[in-house]
């Protein structure tokens, strides 16, 4: 690393200051008008503040946000393991096959019913759930494949062949279902930060912690791996073994959020190319925290945007975060050697 | 409770049946036969210039000068402008049959529909016979259809895009009554034209008016050879809905109504000229969006969509929602809803096969009187049962 560092103390007091920043600003901004006193005079527990604006603030915006920075530092670290793992820039959280896992099991309960007579919609924890079981199949199965098989490229090619495979039978689904089922469907895929609610977020929450704390656990042999397989090996470390234990975390932190948020693209390979760009470091240590800080603040940024604040209308989530994360892909693509000096 | 209450148990209007009350009947129809032998004197007398105009139907209207029917339907899917198809209406022996634009055999006497609103404007007209193939079977809600379609009478020939073209082939269909969503769908219509079919466009979902939905009986009466019968059937609803509207004036103020669930975070709200709407506000509900303009509907961010249900009187159209328990299990926050607590939230799922076909959206076209005396009944009383309305029921 020729390049000066940006002092990592520094990034960190930036990014503290901007998730305040955004927190505040995503929570205030939406389509209905809420004034400033209000929100205040929740904080500091004020009973006079109207009805509504307590409702929309307490049931609305504020799962909302945590929802933002959980499913923005989920899948940005999770990008970042799936870059590490298979070495690869374009590598993201969906790789493995996870979306495609989760868009299955949706598309089963949404649509089954009036495709094959199969379906159980009950409802949105029944998406949720749906998407889980669906993620956590594909993970069981690529688990399978990654114990008999040394190679990671053919995992990461296996992985792609599932996600086709399962998209296929979702296409079956569509093609066979009702306009307003395959409606649901549509929109779910779109993605959407705002459906879970109240309960539903201790689970997401408890799931993604778990995932991330994985994560933080694994910067050491990330190190290592990220200096090549061989390598890892000739230092003694059980590559199968931390690569399983790195499946297991994407799997719930990205999982968890395309179950509960949609699958959202491109956060997840995006922000950890940004991280590298600003911090000029390949040490996971401090690559995995940062990620999941930045991740966190691109995602609320993104939910602002998408908020459109002052009009009545909401765009999808997964379409902004394209549109910002884009960007960021292409010119990693155009720059690729530079990646490759890192 | 009111009088609005009636029921619409069959037994009891035997039982009312009099000879008093068949008198006025007898008579009207004595003023209709006297009626309709002086239009068709005065017919003859214009036979030059002889445009049928729909009173409130915006999609089409029947040119029957000259002795030849056309049909012009405009307009036939969303976003379409000034696009007009000629249906020509002639009897298949007529050696001019295939000079004419999109030649229709006439009377027609099988029949592949495409839409179930269709299929209740066929039955109303006594043709149900004619039924040789439809789309989608297992949601036909018409029990006469569905006999039709347990002795083997009339098959299922698939979806849109979907389409078993080898099955519509072998059913030698005189017509296919089709729907445009988009011009896209023009491509599946093409196909069947090429395969030498007759397919004619029916818009009667892109309506803005109730009754302009109703009035397309009278394009299906003409296709069958029907047309008085048409009429008729299509002047008696009329009548029931004005006056349905009329007893729904005279209520000082109405509700504020809320619409619909959300497809997770975005509800899709329709403006103020959607047929719905205009219902509502002929019922004497005050639509709690009738600042939007225009037909089409509006996605619109949950947190607007819950501040206006906040306070909402009555809560329609739930959708897949047929219990309090199901809302919940869409979003537990609309249990602050006021119609959630107040028990003022009603969905149109009374009539429903067990695979999920809904009367609703099969007969409501013909019937807007039914949907219109549910929704008066609903908005104006405090406390409605469920055997006192017609599509509708109320959410447990």
């Amino acid at each position: 690393m020729k390049r000066k560092r940006t002092p990592v103390l520094a990034f960190f007091g930036i990014m503290g200051v901007l998730i305040l920043l955004l927190f505040v600003l995503d929570i205030m901004l939406g389509s209905v008008n809420i004034p400033f006193k209000d929100f205040w005079g929740i904080i500091v527990g004020d009973e006079a503040v109207s009805n509504v604006s307590r409702q929309i603030l307490i049931h609305f915006r504020l799962p909302k946000v945590i929802t933002a920075i959980l499913a923005g530092s989920a899948l940005a670290v999770s990008g970042l393991q799936m870059q590490t793992i298979f070495r690869n820039p374009l590598a993201g959280p969906y790789v493995l096959g996870i979306s495609s896992g989760a868009s299955l099991g949706v598309a089963i309960a949404v649509l089954g019913s009036s495709a094959i007579g199969l379906g159980f919609w009950f409802g949105q924890i029944g998406v949720v759930l749906a998407a889980l079981i669906g993620s956590m199949l594909i993970l069981l199965l690529i688990v399978a494949v990654s114990i008999r098989i040394r190679d990671i490229m053919t995992i990461l090619i296996l992985g792609i062949i599932f996600g086709m495979a399962t998209s296929a039978i979702t296409s079956i689904l569509q093609y066979f279902s009702s306009e307003g089922s395959l409606k649901t469907y549509v929109i779910w895929t779109m993605g959407s930060l705002s459906s879970v609610n109240g309960s539903q977020l201790w689970l997401f929450s408890g799931l993604v912690i778990i995932g991330q704390i994985l994560a933080i656990a694994l910067s050491r042999p990330l190190n290592v791996l990220s200096l090549g397989e061989n390598y890892a090996r000739s230092l003694g470390y059980n590559v199968e073994k931390i690569r399983l234990i790195v499946f297991v975390s994407t799997s719930l932190l990205a999982g968890t959020t395309t179950a509960f948020a949609g699958p959202i693209a491109f956060i997840g390979i995006a922000v950890p190319h940004i991280v590298r760009l600003i911090l000029h470091t390949s040490n996971h240590a401090i690559l995995i925290p940062s990620t999941l800080v930045t991740g966190a603040s691109i995602m609320m940024l993104c939910d602002v945007i998408a908020q459109l604040p002052g009009s009545n209308l909401v765009l999808p989530i997964n379409s902004v975060a394209a549109l910002m994360g884009i960007p960021v892909v292409v010119y990693v693509i155009l720059s690729k050697k530079r990646f490759a000096q890192h | 409770m009111s009088k609005l209450l009636r029921s619409y148990s069959g037994k009891n209007s035997l039982h009312l049946f009099s000879i008093n009350q068949i008198i006025p009947y007898f008579l009207f129809a004595l003023v209709l036969i006297f009626a309709s032998c002086k239009n068709s004197q005065t017919e003859k007398s214009t036979q030059t210039d002889n445009n049928i105009e729909p009173k409130y139907a915006k999609g089409f209207n029947i040119d029957t000068s000259n002795k030849k029917i056309t049909i012009n339907i405009f307009n036939p899917w969303q976003g379409a402008h000034e696009v007009v198809y000629k249906y020509s209406l002639v009897n298949k022996k007529n050696p001019d049959f295939n000079k004419v634009d999109n030649p229709i055999p006439y009377p027609v006497k099988r029949v592949i529909c495409m839409s179930s609103s269709h299929v209740a404007f066929i039955d109303a007209l006594g043709q149900s016979n004619t039924l040789v193939g439809l789309s989608g079977t297992k949601y036909v809600y018409n029990p006469n259809i569905n006999k039709e379609i347990d002795s083997g009478a009339l098959v299922d020939v698939g979806y849109d895009q979907g389409l078993n073209y080898e099955l519509i082939t072998s059913l030698k269909p005189d017509v296919i009554l089709c729907y445009g969503v988009s011009e896209e769908s023009l491509s599946y219509l093409n196909k069947l034209k090429e395969l030498g079919l007759h397919v004619m466009l029916i818009g009667d979902y892109l309506e803005n008016d109730p009754l302009g939905k109703t009035e397309w009986i009278k394009v299906f009466g003409y296709l069958f050879g029907v047309p008085q019968k048409a009429d008729s059937i299509f002047n008696i609803i009329e009548q029931k809905y004005n006056s349905e509207k009329t007893i729904a004036s005279k209520y000082q103020s109405g509700p504020t109504v809320f619409l619909n669930t959300p497809f997770r975070d975005v509800w899709y709200f329709p403006g103020n000229d959607n047929y719905f709407v205009k219902m509502i506000k002929d019922a004497g509900g005050r639509y709690l969006f009738s600042n939007l303009k225009g037909s089409q509907s509006y996605p619109i961010s949950t947190e607007i969509a819950y501040k206006s249900g906040l306070n909402a009187d009555v809560w329609i159209n739930t959708g897949t929602a047929h219990s309090k328990a199901d809302i919940l299990k869409f979003d537990p926050r609309f249990a602050t809803l006021a119609p959630f607590a107040k028990d003022k939230i009603y969905n149109n799922y009374k009539r429903m096969n067990k695979n999920g076909g809904n009367d609703f959206w099969e007969s409501g076209t013909l019937n807007p009187h039914l949907i219109l005396h549910d929704l008066v009944t609903i908005f104006h009383n405090v406390d409605v049962q469920d055997s006192c309305l017609y599509y509708y029921s109320k959410l447990k």
